[in-house]
Parts: C-alpha cells; structure tokens; sequence
C-alpha cells in the first residue's frame, strides 16, 4: 500500500507484481512476482541472462517494464520515480566514478542529490564507515579498482539508504576486502533495519549476507527460500551445489516437479 | 550542475576550450578584417561587423556543444547510470546542464568580447539595444540544438557524438552569419529564415549598419526559438522513454 509519500511503513519495502519485459519478440522476464518485507536481506540469484540485472534495472527506473507493477516502499516506480527511488541507492559493478573529481566532492554530489540534510556530516561518517578517510581527496582517477569500488560502496550509503540494490557489488574486491564489504553489509542492514536486494555469483557471499535466496530462471521466481532450507531440498552440501542443481532441473524443466 | 563545477574545477582542459578555439578564429577574422580595412573594402557597417557576426555565432555554437558536453563527459566516464539510478528528474538533469553553459559560455564571451576590442578595436556594446534580445536568441537556439544532440546521444550512444561538434556548423551557412539572406540562393532562403539566428544576424547587421532596431526580426527570432526549444524537449523525452523501453539506459555508449 502507498504510504502517501512520507516515512510511514509500507507493508513491503520491495513489491514486484506480475512484472513482464520484452525486448522487441525476447520476452526476458515473463511474470516475476516477488515482495521483500522491510529490513530483509534478499539475493537474487541465477545464470548469466536469467533477468536479475533487468530486474535491477526494471527497479531503478533505468528500465521499463512491459506490464505489471514495481513498488519501491509504497511508490510505484514508473509513475512516481522519484519518489520510489528518495530512500534508495544503488551500486553496481560496471558503473564507474566520474573520473576528474575527488572522492568528497563525489560524495558531496550525491548526498545533495537524495538531499541529505548534512552533507558534511554524511561524508564524515561514511568515510569512517568504510575506511576511505585517507582518500577522500584523492580524484577517482588515482584509486585502485577495488578502492573505486568501495568509493561507490560509500556513495551508495552516503543517504543512509532504507532500500539498497547491489548487483554484484564485490565482483573486483581481493578476497580479503570482500569479506571486510560483506560483513559492514550484513551489520549495516541489521543495525539500520536497511533491506538489500543483492545480485552475485558468489555463493559463499550469499550465503553469509542473505536471509532469504531468490533463484531465478527463464524471466521468473523458480525457487524462495533460506539457504539452510535450499541446502536441505536439494541435498547440497553448500549453496553451490544448489545452484547447479537448479540450473540444471530449469534446463530439464524438472525444477517446479522438485520444488512443490 | 555541481558535479560539472566540480569536473571544470580540475579539469584544465575543460577550462581552456572555453577561449582556445574561439580566440583562434577571432585572430584570424580579426587579422582579415584588419586586411579588408585596409584595403578600403566597402561592406555596410564596415568590416569590423564581420568580427561581432564571429563572437555572437561563437555564443550559439558554444551553447549548443556544452549542453552536449555535459552529457558526454558523463557517459564517458560510465557514471551516467549514477545518476539516473539517483531521485534526480531528467528535466533536473537538463536544466542543471542549461545553467552550466548559461555561466560558461557567458564567461567565454566576456572574455572574447573584451580581446576583440583590445586587439582589433571592435565593440560589442556598439550592438547596442540589440545586444542583448541576440543574445537571448543566440542561446535559445544553440539550447535547442543542444537539446536535439542530448537525445541523439541518448538514443544512440557515443557514435552520435560527432553531433556535438558538427550540428550548429552543419547550419552556419545558412544562418546568415556573415552575409545577409538576400544573399543565398532563392530557393535556400526560405530554408533560412526558419533558422531563428538568421533573423539574429539580421538586426545585428542592421542596428551596425545604420542604427536600425528590427524588433520585427528579433521577436520572430524569439518565436522560432520557442518552437525549436518545445520540439528539442519533445525530442528529448521521447529519446529518454526509449532507452528506458529497450533497457539502454544502463548501457551508455552502446
């Protein structure tokens, strides 16, 4: 239900109807139906052109859906964008800093962007957060991969976002910094009842950071679940496993048979 | 807009093509109307109106690439998807863009303005009241141009962006810049009098020559801009509604 704009609590913080999209003849997502209750952490998981990043993208606002609806905290995202997107942020593996300005004016950028009422403050904070106070001057040009890619990690909670999306957000960390993210994240989300709705291919991370795996095939929801309860129904040791087994039930079109 | 402050700010480069290539082509104008001067040569108004028909066009041109530049930078960078992922309204996006080059080319035309009466004893001011109803239609259009070149990049990517340099140029000769429309060939005239600078140049041209305000020319001017300006953000949308349909949005420089 809307909740008329303000900070009152939609029931759900992510809400996904029916949604189809096609590109021209392709249909890519064919009646994806799911909702994220607030302060869940949610992992969207399937093979490569299962339809995770379209539906990213479809809950941006960067892509339309052909029919059905999108709900972010109440706001529906193709009529009210905005709005849907005032308490969210995002951070992807392919989006880059804007290479010319330092890290606190990028910041600063954005915290003005999804109006934060102290920016300065915000900064401050994040840069605390993620241990990048050392680079907060540096121009993004200068920083390493995986420095930039925390650097986008701190822009995407400069807002303390209510609705974070992740689409592969550790992919160019080492080990060691990946498992540092993972666990901000997870303490993150648990302090600020944050919800993060996070895409990888990483299973060991999912399985650390997510409450709840939503595996996805041919354009729809083909399993919803815990990891401990998929590791269970599918009798996998760890969610890799899992993982090919229910590419491989999709592929044989066995998985609905397996799941019910 | 700030991020664009922020860009220019560290951006040395950015900040020299604001002067570099029109302080070029104004040494150069300024170098062959000192010649035409000298050799007596009979234009109306004299040849120093060649030299204001090169800052003036130099403030429609610039307009129209810096509006293109904003987003260009953006999508080089491959940050663009930040922005559009963000609460930010693309008619914010836009408008943030106008006002950059509103304050960049003005910057760049004082600064010519003042070189040209230094160096070759010609004054923009001699425009009088037409200076600044030009000014206002010169950025009109090169907004609107701008706008057009927004979408095409939009819509196409990166290939388009040979656009942002060639579009106004692609129209100077017919824009009447330099020569009056009368002079064209008969059946390119009509052609420029729908370019609202034409009708800039004109008064421009007339208030130099003879002290003559033609406000006739420069509320047509105003008009056609107003059309130019409504079918760019037309444009615009509907380039903006279709990357979002065909889920190029978060794929810049397709």
């Amino acid at each position: 239900m809307p909740d008329a704009g303000g900070r009152g609590a939609a029931e759900h913080a992510i809400e996904v109807v029916d949604v189809v999209k096609e590109f021209g003849s392709r249909r890519v997502i064919d009646g994806l139906t799911f909702t994220v209750p607030r302060g869940q952490v949610c992992a969207l998981l399937g093979p490569n052109g299962a339809g995770k990043t379209t539906t990213i993208h479809m809950l941006l606002g960067l892509t339309l859906p052909t029919s059905g609806a999108i709900r972010i905290l109440g706001h529906d995202v193709v009529a009210d964008r905005s709005a849907a997107l005032a308490r969210t942020n995002f951070t992807a593996s392919y989006v880059a800093l804007p290479w010319r300005l330092r890290v606190r004016e990028l910041l600063k950028v954005y915290a003005e962007l999804y109006e934060v009422p102290d920016p300065k403050q915000a900064i401050e904070e994040v840069g605390e957060l993620l241990s990048i106070r050392d680079f907060l001057d540096r121009p993004g040009m200068s920083l390493s991969t995986g420095q930039q890619t925390v650097v986008l990690l701190a822009k995407a909670l400069v807002n303390r976002p209510e609705v974070l999306f992740l689409d592969e957000p550790t992919a160019s960390l080492d080990p060691e910094r990946a498992v540092v993210v993972r666990r901000l994240l997870r303490k993150v989300a648990d302090e600020r009842a944050m919800t993060i709705l996070i895409t990888s291919h990483n299973m060991v991370e999912v399985e650390r950071l997510a409450d709840r795996i939503l595996f996805v095939a041919g354009g729809r929801v083909a399993a919803d679940s815990t990891a401990a309860e998929l590791r269970e129904r599918f009798g996998a040791d760890d969610l890799e496993e899992v993982y090919l087994k229910v590419a491989e039930h999709t592929a044989a079109g066995t998985l609905e048979e397996m799941w019910t | 807009m700030l991020q664009n402050l922020f860009v220019v700010r560290h951006s040395p480069l950015r900040i020299m093509e604001m002067f570099y290539w029109p302080f070029i082509e104004v040494v150069l104008w300024g170098f062959l109307t000192t010649y035409l001067a000298q050799r007596d040569t009979s234009i109306p108004g004299g040849v120093g109106i060649l030299l204001g028909a090169v800052v003036l066009w130099d403030v429609c041109f610039r307009t129209q690439q810096e509006l293109a530049m904003t987003q260009l930078m953006d999508m080089w960078d491959r940050s663009i998807i930040n922005l559009y992922a963000s609460p930010l309204r693309q008619r914010e996006y836009v408008t943030g863009a106008i006002l950059f080059s509103l304050v960049r080319v003005l910057t760049g035309s004082v600064l010519l303005s003042v070189f040209v009466a230094v160096s070759f004893d010609f004054n923009i001011l001699d425009t009088g009241r037409v200076l600044v109803p030009a000014l206002v239609g010169l950025l009109g259009f090169g907004w609107a141009l701008g706008l057009v070149i927004r979408a095409t990049v939009l819509r196409f990517g990166s290939n388009a962006e040979v656009l942002a340099w060639s579009l106004a140029l692609l129209l100077q000769p017919i824009a009447a810049v330099f020569y009056p429309v009368d002079s064209l060939p008969g059946w390119l005239q009509p052609v420029s009098r729908a370019v609202p600078v034409s009708h800039v140049f004109e008064a421009a041209r007339a208030f130099l020559a003879r002290g003559e305000v033609l406000t006739g020319q420069l509320l047509l001017a105003g008009a056609l801009d107003v059309v130019y300006l409504a079918f760019g953000a037309w444009v615009l949308s509907v380039a903006y509604r279709s990357v979002r349909t065909r889920g190029l949005l978060s794929r810049p420089g397709y």
